[in-house]
């Protein structure tokens, strides 16, 4: 301390100084509008570099946006398919014009909130009624089946999600073509199990499994998952097959909401043979 | 002793409103602005303690900014050669040293080492003044122009008043 003070004593016309500048900048600063705007301008070159390091980092980020504008672009791709258009071919005869006609309309939405933790798991997506989404559409990812809309807002609608045991989904083994239903049984968002595999067929670890396409929500053949462990139920005929799902519904933020043109088509003449009988 | 800080006293009122009334009124060409006011700082007497000087500065800077309303701009320059003075008088005294009981005058040490003084000190107050007042290194040419040009006149004006009125 003594030495402080002995140090700053002696150096004591270059300490005055340094107080004295630093009260006339301080004025400086203070009382000039120019001379304030331009030392934040500098303080601002300064911390430009910094920015100019975050910003790289918040790029990143901005990926969001840019996957949003390729997911729409792959939605109006989609469209074009083949697959989407149900053939109208009624005879052996092969005709290339107006044979297909739109079955599958697919648009793109973003997922406002998602969960995979709970036992009973919904989405949140951003498109409602205005946007033409209707009650029972199905909803996929850009890998699989994420869910069916359940209620529908103006424009927002909340989707039951595949990993939500109240939800049934017709799904086949890709090589067979022998149908069952896919549910989740509410323990790990990763996997779901597929029943009503009669057992007398061969299932393999590594079989696709993939949408029927009897369900008039999903178009057949959109991949869902692959199985993993496949075991005979002792007290019934049916294997119970665990299938591990190619979508990560947890990291999902863009989905297609899919429209079956043919739907109330469908339904109805069902309902009439249902009646009927 | 007493007459000499009412001297300095006088002599300091008399240099700010010379300078606030006057003198700030004069721009040449847009390059020119003299800044007589300094004098004060080179006519301080050599004993004068280097951190006083540094003071002094300060003060007289701050008076001038009063008026021209820009706070600290002065001050800082001022103050800054109120600090180096010391130094620059110990680096062109004369082999003798200084005489006690003369001045930093023309007539005590004569025209070259007094122009010498002067340019040195009126160079750094201009230099630091101007650059603060631009406060950037973007239009560097013009800057160093008006340092150059400014220098000058104010210079020309410190001898000057050497043999009008300092004249002993």
């Amino acid at each position: 301390m003594n030495n402080l003070i002995r140090f700053i004593e002696r150096n004591h016309h270059f300490f005055i100084f340094l107080i004295v500048e630093t009260a006339a900048l301080l004025l400086l600063f203070q009382y000039n509008n120019y001379h304030r705007a331009t030392f934040i301008n500098k303080l601002g070159a300064a911390t430009g570099i910094v920015y100019e390091v975050s910003d790289d980092v918040v790029d990143f980020f901005y990926l969001r946006k840019a996957n949003q504008e390729f997911a729409e672009q792959n939605a109006h791709i989609l469209n074009t398919l083949k697959k989407s258009y149900k053939t109208n071919k009624i005879s052996y005869r092969e005709i290339y014009d107006s044979v297909y006609e739109k079955q599958w309309r697919f648009f793109v939405a973003s997922v406002v909130s998602n969960s995979v933790n709970k036992q009973n798991n919904y989405l949140t997506i951003d498109k409602g009624r205005k946007h033409g989404v209707k009650q029972s559409m199905g909803i996929t990812g850009p890998n699989g089946v994420v869910g069916v809309v359940r209620h529908v807002s103006e424009n927002y609608s909340t989707v039951i999600s595949l990993l939500n045991p109240n939800f049934h989904l017709s799904a086949r083994l890709r090589n067979t073509k022998y149908f069952g239903s896919l549910q989740w049984d509410g323990i790990d968002p990763r996997f779901c199990w597929l029943d009503d595999i009669p057992n007398h067929i061969d299932v393999n670890v590594g079989d696709s499994v993939e949408t029927s396409g009897f369900s008039a929500i999903f178009p057949g053949q959109i991949p869902i998952g692959k199985v993993v462990e496949a075991s005979k139920d002792g007290r019934n005929n049916f294997y119970h097959i665990k299938v591990k799902l190619f979508m990560h519904i947890q990291s999902l933020t863009h989905v297609y909401v899919i429209d079956n043109e043919f739907k109330t088509e469908i339904e109805e003449l069902e309902n009439k043979t249902i009646t009927y009988d | 002793m007493i007459r000499l800080l009412t001297r300095n006293i006088v002599r300091f009122l008399v240099l700010v409103a010379l300078q606030v009334l006057v003198l700030n009124n004069i721009q040449l060409s847009g390059y020119i602005n003299p800044y007589f006011y300094i004098l004060f700082i080179l006519l301080m007497p050599f004993e004068t303690p280097p951190w006083v000087g540094t003071v002094i500065g300060f003060l007289l800077g701050l008076s001038i900014d009063m008026f021209a309303n820009t706070p600290g701009l002065h001050a800082a320059s001022t103050a800054f050669i109120g600090f180096v003075r010391p130094y620059f008088l110990r680096y062109i005294s004369p082999r003798d040293g200084y005489e006690p009981g003369s001045f930093p005058r023309v007539f005590y040490y004569g025209f070259n080492w007094f122009l010498k003084y002067t340019l040195l000190l009126v160079f750094v107050h201009h230099l630091i003044l101007f650059f603060l007042e631009a406060f950037s290194f973007a239009s560097f040419g013009h800057v160093i122009m008006r340092i150059i040009f400014s220098t000058l006149f104010s210079v020309s004006l410190i001898m000057m008043s050497q043999y009008l009125v300092f004249r002993k």
